[in-house]
């Protein structure tokens, strides 16, 4: 038994390593960011205006880049999503639901900067040519990420769908219900919580995604008047200028990582307790 | 690019090794301890919650949190060890979740029956319960290569871009480099030849195919 405690003991050790870096992030987050919270106003850091060349470092307009790109990207990938993860878990036939998960799962390994790749040289032509603009904008951004969030609605709307008791389905059957009707008014509203979930958790992930929308946004610090227009998200910021930056500059950029934190932990949070409330 | 090729895909391939050497230790010492030590509830929540977390930050983040510890504190400077033992981070918690639900999955009969012949714990899980895990945790290892090598922010973070050094020779680890995604990234945005920055698209979308294909064969899903 003496081998079982080493390996207890072996195990824990590591374990705590892995929660470790957790810590770490933290740490570093928070004393990084000591330097503009001392030189800053709280509520100097709102301010919509990004200029470290003149010492201005409001985030304002960086998260609200992040907000209006994610936003509308999940808008227009949440229909679609819960229809084909709908699809997948009470429609599709075999072959076929095989076949639609493994492009889903294909798609879901596509790294960002691919993505991002593919909204250079395919999105942001198109938009400049038939919308206006200058192309690499809001609108082409918001377009990558629905691409990008779209395999995680899908999985876990299935999932979610899945997750439910079979008798409600059985039930609606057993009335006369078709299967696209069992969906429509049994399934689907009983999953209301649930799927409230997975679009926050898909929203969390799309905040955090960054060299696709570093390649496809423009990446424009003035604020946007139309989707058409340039944008700069917080991911967007952190990875251009965290190079170069020293100074008050460099800690303005470690406040920006701890905003993003907080924005994807709410995000992890919102999420877990609308799925808890759809599981009990 | 003439002669530059091979080493692109030497230096990603380097990183991903790298985080792999980081991440499976620890990932698998994590999922040990969940599935057969953490017997109160409470620090089994924690811990899941804290990998949880983990998993949920961007990639951005772990890339800065890179940069600040291993490229500046610790003075490794941009080079493939800091960008590999960064990825280990940014994999470590993936890892450990697809660890922990393949052992989940081994039946707890055998284990039982391991255990009422005599076998210790630490002989149960390695006759026992690793090689029953062993699938769906090989599943667990290709998502994670795939997803190191197409990872560009946190390489641009801590490896950089430059165009780095030839040869094989171990000191290269302690040297600056490009991968094959940041390679993509320079290519896109500062226009390069169309030739190369496809070969480029393609190969990373044909890693993320090929990993998807080997992970259904191994026989489980990727868990979103």
């Amino acid at each position: 038994m003496r081998r079982d405690q080493l390996l207890r003991q072996v195990t824990g050790l590591l374990a705590l390593c892995a929660a470790l870096a957790l810590l770490l992030l933290l740490g570093m987050l928070l004393a990084e960011s000591r330097p503009l919270l001392g030189h800053e106003a709280p509520l100097g850091l709102w301010r919509a205006v990004w200029a470290p060349s003149q010492g201005v470092y409001g985030l304002g307009g960086l998260l609200l880049g992040s907000v209006l790109t994610v936003g509308l990207g999940l808008l227009v990938a949440a229909l679609p999503g819960i229809w084909l993860g709908a699809w997948l878990a009470e429609l599709a036939p075999t072959a076929a639901g095989v076949l639609v998960r493994l492009a889903v799962d294909a798609l879901a390994t596509v790294p960002g900067v691919v993505l991002g790749f593919a909204g250079l040289w395919l999105l942001a032509p198109l938009i400049r040519t038939h919308l206006g603009g200058p192309g690499l904008s809001l609108l082409a951004g918001a377009l990558v990420l629905a691409v990008a969030m779209l395999p995680t609605v899908v999985t876990l709307t299935e999932a979610a769908l899945r997750a439910q008791p079979r008798a409600w389905r059985d039930g609606a059957l057993a009335l006369g219900a078709t299967r696209r009707l069992a969906l429509a008014t049994v399934l689907l509203p009983a999953a209301r919580p649930r799927l409230r979930g997975v679009l926050a958790l898909a929203l969390g992930r799309g905040v955090g995604e960054t060299m696709a929308l570093v390649m496809v946004t423009g990446n424009a610090v003035a604020l946007p008047h139309s989707p058409l227009d340039s944008v700069r998200t917080l991911t967007g910021n952190l990875v251009l200028e965290m190079a170069y930056a020293t100074g008050v500059h460099r800690s303005a950029l470690f406040v920006s990582g701890l905003l993003l934190l907080l924005v994807t932990g709410l995000c992890l949070l919102v999420a877990g307790a609308w799925r808890e409330e759809g599981a009990a | 690019m003439s002669g530059g090729w091979e080493h692109l895909l030497l230096n990603t391939l380097a990183l991903a090794g790298l985080a792999l050497a980081l991440a499976l230790p620890l990932a698998l010492g994590t999922a040990v301890y969940l599935h057969l030590f953490a017997r109160t509830r409470v620090l089994r929540r924690l811990l899941r919650l804290g990998l949880q977390l983990l998993a949920a930050v961007p990639s951005v983040l772990i890339g800065l949190l890179g940069f600040w510890l291993l490229v500046v504190r610790l003075g490794l400077g941009w080079s493939l060890l800091s960008g590999g033992l960064t990825l280990g981070i940014m994999l470590l918690p993936g890892l450990a979740a697809t660890t922990e639900a393949a052992l989940a999955e081994v039946p707890a009969g055998q284990r039982e029956a391991s255990l009422a012949l005599g076998a210790d714990v630490a002989q149960t899980l390695r006759h026992v319960d690793l090689p029953a895990a062993l699938p769906g945790m090989l599943a667990g290892v290709v998502l994670a290569v795939a997803r190191a090598v197409g990872e560009t922010a946190v390489v641009l973070l801590t490896v950089g871009t430059a165009w780095g050094p030839q040869g094989l020779g171990g000191e290269r680890l302690l040297e600056p480099g490009r991968t094959l995604a940041v390679e993509l990234y320079l290519l896109a945005t500062e226009g390069g030849s169309a030739a190369a920055t496809w070969r480029c698209a393609l190969l990373l979308v044909g890693v993320g195919v090929v990993a998807t294909v080997l992970t259904r064969l191994l026989g489980s899903r990727r868990s979103a």
